[in-house]
Formats: C-alpha cells, sequence, structure tokens
C-alpha cells in the first residue's frame, strides 16, 4: 500500500479533514511499518523546525554555531572510563559539563526569549504607505490661499478621475483572458483553468503537458511540473519547472521572466527552465532572444544556450543538439487517447572523463588531447615535463574554465591544506607530501613528451591512455577535479548514478627504485575512495555511487610517502554512468 | 570543605548531569510529541511540562534504565494528560496508536540522530521561495493565509509547495541513509 504522504503532510500542516484522518488512523493501524514511516516524517517535520530555528538564531542573536547545533553523540555520563580518559581528571570532566551545560541552557533561553518575542509581534512587512488627511491639508490650503476651496475641488475632482481610470485599467487588464489552453497529454492541473481562458495569475501543471496559446499569437508548451504566472497575454513568469515559447511571425517582445532572469523574444523559438535551485537555462531553437541578468544584457542567437545563476552569473555556450531537452512539441496520442512517445531515449550516457579531461565532452566528437599543467593551469598540446627533477606546486588550485566539465587542477599537499574545488573544498585528508609533480595531466595520446620518453601506461595488461582504452595521466602528485554541476546542467533529464574507475601505478619501469603512490577520488574534498601504497603494477577498481547532491568530483594521485620519482599513475576508463530519469509518460503498451 | 559545601557540590553534580543529558534526547522528545500533536504552540507546551517533570523526578530515575526510555515514558504520559484535556478535539490518535507511536520511537531502527544530520544536509539544497515558505511555517509561526499572502499565492498553492518541498526532502533523506553516508 504506497504511504499516503499527502495525508501525513495534511497532518502535519494542521489541514486534515477528519475523513481523512480517520484514513490515516486507518492505515498507521494496517502495519507496525506504517507507524516508523510516520515517525521518520515527524522527525523531518521537528528537525525541520529545529534547524531553520537555530539558523534564526545565530543570525539574530549572534550565537555561535556550535552552541546551537544539536549534538547527540555527547559522552554518556555512566560511561566513567572513556570520559575520565578524555578529559584526564574528574575535576576537568566536571569543568567541561559545566560550561557544555551553560552554553546550551544560553541556548534554550534564547530560543524561549525568540519564541515569545516572535509570538507577540508579527513579522516585519514592507514600509505602509504614510496615511494622508485629505481633508486637513484642504482646511489648510483654504486658510492659506485665496481661492483655495476652488483649488481644492478642482484637484479632488482631477484625483477621482485619475483613480478611477486607473483602477478602470487594471480592472480591466486583471480580468482580461491572457491564455487559453490549447491542448494537453495527461495534465493535472493545481487548479482546473477555466474553459473561458486563463486570467493573468498562477497556472501550476501538477503532470503531464499542455499547450497554452496566448492572446498575443504565441503558444507555449508547459512540461510538468511547472509554476507559471501568467502576467499579460506577452509576458509570464516562471517560477520553476520548464518551457518553451514559440512566437508566431510579426510578434515581438514576447517575455518570460525567472527567478535570475529575464528573456526578451524577437520572433523565435526557444526553451526556458528553472531548475530546483533557482538556476535558470534557455536554449535559442531559431531566432533571437535578449537575456538580462542583473545589469548584464546579452542577445542570444540560434544555436546558443545560456545558464544564469542565482548570483546573476550569466554563462552562454553552444547548445548541443539534445532532442529530449526542451519538448518542442506535445507528445503523440495514439487511437486509444493515451499519450505515447514519438522518439526514445537512451536509458545510460556513459560519459568518459578522460575525454573531457582531453578537452572533449565525453560522449563523443572531437578531443584534442589537451594536457593540463597543476602548477599553473595553463592547457597544453601535449603533456611536459620541463623539468627531469620535476616542478613545485603553488599551492594553489586552478580553475580550468575552457574546458567544459573540468573544475580545475592542482597539486595536492597535506602540508597547506589543499583546495580542491572552485567552492573552496578542502582535502582535508590529504597526506603530507613533496608538493611536486613530474608532468602535466593528460591523456598522452602523443604517447611521448617533449623528451622523447615514451609512455605505456599498463595496468593488468591493459595499455591505458589510448583510443581503445581511454586514461588520465596522473603522475604524483597531481589532482583534477570535474565538476558534478555542470554536468548535471547539460543533462537535466539524468541522474549521475556512478562513477567507475580501474586505478594504478603503472607497469613502466623507468627508475630504478620502487616507487609507491596513493590514490583518491573525492566528492565535495571528501574521501570517497582510497588505495594507499600502491607499488608498480598494483590497481584497483573503483566503482562508487553518486549521491544527487555532491558537486565536484576530484581525482587525485599522491607519492605515497617517497619521492614522486617513478609514480607513474593512471585512472584507467575513468567514466560517469548518467541514467534516464524518465520524466515523459510511459509508452502505451495496447493491452487494453 | 564542611558539609554544606559538599550537599552544594553534589547538587551541581546532579543539575550540570540532568542538563547534559536533557540535551541528548530533547530533539527525540520534540520530535515524539510532535507526532502526536501537530500544533505548534501546544507541542512546545508539552515538551515544556516533560521538562518539568523530568527535573521533579530525576532523583527517582533508575540509573540501570536508559535516560532515553525513561524520558518517552513520561512523555507520552504527558500526551495523554493533554489527549485527555482535549477530549472535543477530534483529531487525536486513540491510546492504542499511541503507545505503537512511542513503542517506535523506542526502536533502535527509528535512529533520529542519523535522519536529522542527513536532513541538516539536505536542507542546505533547498533555496528561494521555497526556503522562506519553509522558514514562515515553521520558525515565524505565520497561518497559511498569512504566508501564502506574504509570497503572493493563493493558500492552496502555497500547501503544494510546501508538500513538494517536504517530499523532496524525504527522498534526499531515504537516499542519504540508503546509503550510508557518512555525514558530519
Amino acid at each position: 500500500m504506497k504511504p499516503p504522504y499527502d495525508l501525513i503532510h495534511a497532518y502535519f500542516m494542521k489541514n486534515i479533514s477528519p475523513e481523512d484522518f480517520d484514513r490515516l488512523c486507518t492505515w498507521l493501524e494496517a502495519d507496525p511499518k506504517h507507524v516508523d514511516l510516520l515517525v521518520r516524517e515527524s522527525v523531518i517535520h521537528e528537525g525541520i523546525h529545529h534547524i531553520l530555528t537555530g539558523e534564526k538564531l545565530r543570525q539574530e542573536e549572534g550565537i555561535p554555531a556550535a552552541e546551537v547545533e544539536w549534538t547527540p553523540a555527547c559522552p554518556g555520563i555512566n560511561d566513567q572510563e572513556s570520559i575520565l580518559a578524555r578529559y584526564g581528571s574528574e575535576d576537568e570532566k566536571q569543568r567541561q559539563i559545566e560550561q557544555y551545560a551553560e552554553l546550551q541552557l544560553q541556548r534554550f533561553l534564547a530560543e524561549q526569549e525568540a519564541l515569545r518575542r516572535a509570538a507577540s509581534s508579527p513579522p516585519s512587512r514592507a514600509p505602509q504607505w504614510p496615511r494622508i488627511d485629505f481633508q486637513a491639508v484642504g482646511r489648510r490650503l483654504n486658510a492659506v490661499l485665496l481661492g483655495a476651496y476652488r483649488s481644492v475641488v478642482v484637484g479632488t475632482l482631477l484625483l477621482a478621475l485619475g483613480l478611477t481610470v486607473t483602477i478602470g485599467i487594471q480592472y480591466i487588464l486583471s480580468h482580461r483572458v491572457a491564455a487559453t489552453v490549447g491542448d494537453s497529454v495527461d495534465a493535472r492541473w493545481e487548479m482546473d483553468p477555466p474553459e473561458s481562458g486563463l486570467l493573468p495569475g498562477w497556472a501550476t501543471l501538477l503532470e503531464g503537458y499542455a499547450r497554452l496559446d496566448f492572446k498575443s499569437g504565441a503558444r507555449v508548451i508547459l512540461q510538468a511540473p511547472c509554476e507559471l504566472r501568467l502576467k499579460s497575454t506577452k509576458r509570464v513568469f516562471l517560477g520553476s519547472g520548464q518551457l518553451t515559447v514559440k512566437v508566431p511571425e510579426g510578434l515581438r517582445g514576447f517575455t518570460v521572466l525567472t527567478p535570475t532572469a529575464g528573456l526578451v523574444d524577437y520572433g523565435t523559438e526557444f526553451g526556458v527552465r528553472v531548475d530546483a535551485r533557482g538556476d535558470t537555462e534557455s536554449h535559442v531553437f531559431s531566432g533571437q532572444v535578449n537575456v538580462r541578468a542583473g545589469k548584464q544584457n546579452r542577445l542570444l542567437t540560434e544555436g546558443l544556450a545560456v545558464r544564469v545563476d542565482t548570483a546573476k552569473n550569466l554563462r552562454v555556450s553552444p547548445l548541443q543538439d539534445r532532442p529530449d531537452y526542451f519538448t518542442r512539441r506535445l507528445p503523440d496520442k495514439n487511437t486509444t487517447g493515451r499519450p505515447t512517445l514519438s522518439y526514445r531515449k537512451p536509458a545510460w550516457i556513459h560519459l568518459d572523463l578522460a575525454h573531457v579531461a582531453g578537452g572533449g565532452d565525453g560522449v563523443e566528437g572531437p578531443c584534442p588531447n589537451f594536457a593540463l599543467d597543476p602548477s599553473t593551469g595553463r592547457i597544453h598540446s601535449q603533456i611536459a615535463t620541463r623539468s627531469p627533477k620535476g616542478r613545485q606546486g603553488d599551492r594553489h588550485y586552478h580553475a580550468v574554465a575552457s574546458l567544459a566539465y573540468v573544475d580545475g587542477i592542482f597539486v595536492p599537499d597535506g602540508n597547506h591544506r589543499p583546495v580542491v574545488s572552485s567552492a573552496g573544498h578542502v582535502f582535508v585528508d590529504c597526506p603530507q607530501t613533496t608538493n611536486s609533480f613530474w608532468s602535466d595531466i593528460g591523456v598522452t595520446r602523443t604517447r611521448q613528451d617533449q623528451y622523447g620518453q615514451g609512455y605505456q601506461l599498463t595496468l593488468d595488461g591493459r595499455d591505458y591512455c589510448t583510443p581503445a582504452h581511454p586514461g588520465i595521466n596522473m603522475h604524483a602528485n597531481t589532482g583534477i577535479t570535474f565538476d558534478l554541476q555542470a554536468i548535471r546542467g547539460a543533462y537535466p533529464d539524468r541522474d549521475i548514478v556512478r562513477f567507475q574507475t580501474t586505478c594504478g601505478l603503472s607497469t613502466m619501469n623507468l627508475t630504478p627504485n620502487d616507487p609507491l603512490v596513493d590514490m583518491w577520488v573525492l566528492v565535495d574534498g571528501e574521501v570517497q575512495f582510497a588505495a594507499l601504497g600502491l607499488s608498480r603494477g598494483q590497481y584497483k577498481t573503483v566503482r562508487l555511487s553518486m549521491e544527487p547532491e555532491g558537486r565536484f568530483l576530484s581525482l587525485v594521485c599522491t607519492d605515497g610517502g617517497d619521492w614522486i620519482s617513478g609514480d607513474h599513475a593512471v585512472f584507467g576508463e575513468p567514466e560517469l554512468a548518467l541514467k534516464s530519469k524518465d520524466q515523459t509518460p510511459k509508452p502505451n503498451t495496447n493491452k487494453e | 570543605m564542611n558539609e554544606e559545601d559538599s550537599r552544594n557540590q553534589a547538587d551541581r553534580k546532579v543539575v550540570t548531569e540532568l542538563a547534559l543529558r536533557w540535551t541528548e534526547v530533547q530533539f527525540e522528545v520534540s520530535s515524539f510529541v510532535a507526532a502526536l500533536i501537530p500544533d505548534f504552540h501546544d507541542a512546545h507546551d508539552v515538551v515544556q511540562q516533560v521538562a518539568v517533570v523530568v527535573i521533579n523526578k530525576f532523583d527517582r530515575y533508575d540509573q540501570e534504565r536508559p535516560f532515553r526510555d525513561w524520558v518517552l515514558g513520561i512523555a507520552k504520559y504527558e500526551v495523554l494528560k493533554y489527549r485527555e484535556r482535549q477530549a472535543h478535539e477530534k483529531l487525536i490518535f486513540s491510546q492504542a496508536l499511541i503507545d505503537r507511536i512511542a513503542e517506535a520511537y523506542r526502536r533502535p531502527e527509528n535512529s533520529t540522530q542519523q535522519v536529522y544530520q542527513a536532513l541538516k544536509q539536505c536542507l542546505r539544497q533547498v533555496r528561494g521561495r521555497n526556503r522562506r515558505a519553509l522558514q514562515l511555517w515553521y520558525t515565524e509561526r505565520m497561518e497559511a493565509e498569512q504566508i501564502a499572502e506574504w509570497l503572493g499565492m493563493k493558500r492552496n498553492a502555497l500547501y503544494v509547495m510546501l508538500h513538494r518541498v517536504r517530499a523532496s526532502l524525504r527522498e534526499c533523506v531515504e537516499r542519504r541513509l540508503a546509503w550510508g553516508e557518512k555525514v558530519s
């Protein structure tokens, strides 16, 4: 039996009818696991309150974060031995417990005070217009000016006329139908649109697809879930979700506003999407669109895409042909009236990160086989080993703006808390290294560097960094970070489900020593995989489930505690598996 | 040290021990009461009452028994007393269901700690209007009509929005728990 989340939600929102409450009770009584589910929902419900209240206290009362965090992992009072071992003495333990208890008491009292204040005074609203006593103004005018009475009468009449006209225009505009629902497929609305048409206001599509025909002539296809506010016959606000606009010849100025941008069409077809974070993405299929974000204005032509984040950063890129990104027409219906799809998209896409590191898009097309210098962030046409003794890192993270899914590169050294992403994530567990590296990061298709040194990066008999078996050549100490959020943005209808690679120290034997390396896989700076002390020929297979919130994936090779000599490591066939979210209606099986 | 000083020191030890224990279980008690009393103000009053009873009866607490179970027992009793006072209210769980819910909280698989930590990470992803709606509901304690007016939307649309946000938080929490992520 599917959990009645709508009933549980209504219960916690105090918006449940007696009949629905009875249904909820019946469901709870049916199975103890149902009660467990209610417990989980209650923890989430109270947790939201607890966390947001803590935030509010931090902001308003200046109470440090540590003091408002609920830390259930405190040592138990009964565990005397471990406590004494931790604190060293009974007196010290007592002092620390008192200090902690006092801080918690302060937090509790501050929360009570905040609650009392919130209950006694409503949150501040926008300042109200001051009330003007027109009669007092009129009396004063009468007393001061000759003919003031006549002036006041005339002025008042003009004011009344102006107000009437303004109110009348507002009334007409607000009651003028902006659009009608031209067609729909499996559509379910939050509120069913009237047959006479949609007036300015919110229209929320919960399921399916719908085409709105605007009175101005524009046609907009909505794909659920979608929150749209119709402002007029030529202007809409997209709160969340995605739509496609097609504007007929001769009509200009149809505007789509989003939380971060404004898009004005100049006779075109374009798609707009607002994701869960509030970022805006738009693709121009034909014609031109002007994009405004903050103080920036860009004119986009056919074949271009733009992304505007919540900080109003605007990024334009070529539009890649992805037919399943925006719905440009309603899905077909078959003779039984059930919706079907006229196209099928592959369930999986495997993004080749070696292709990406080399300057490609990870899927197909040209790959320049770039090499990346982790000490400067520069891109070279081939791997370089500029000094036989190796090069020093500069202890900085170098963003790589020109490669679509590469966030940056760095030389890892635990002596200096290495930053491993443009968002400032730190690789806290990074071991201390020599802060030096031998060669650029690259895909080594040229098979030799500028000294004529050949590379053969073999693991388990397989030669990596070849067209048949791509790989990323990462001699210690180097690191490269991929931007998962950029990949998600490029594939919004897919989840990044898995990362896999075979990583190890190749059998290439150019030095007399017995080298060792450590190889790491990080997400947002946190270790997800580590293979320590790999010797020549040793390798590990990595198969990592990816969380939807992880922003950056880093591949790192460190020197294993000895010098960098001979540390020719490789991440072989590194790939991200992207799975279709399958948002579209299921195909009709014709079983009825 | 004279006898009075010794007594004072002993009292101080008891108070600090109690404060520490209470903070360890406070969230669990709050969520247990919230499961049974969805009204914020009433639930808050009941939790305060639980705290008072715990303080008054701490000298009778059996140290062999887990403190958490003892406090949840007191909380259940206070909820039942609330239920008697609200006899006219129809939307209150039966005693049998209250017992079941209390029992569910005692089960180790319903640990609140992991859910809370996962929720902290997931809540960071909620932004903009959605986050504002949550803040107005959960911290400002505004009524639905007020929040809807504040956000410039209809009341029903607000409920849909809150429902959707909670659903996404639930899915995020379940994913994190399923992957056994090490949360901070």
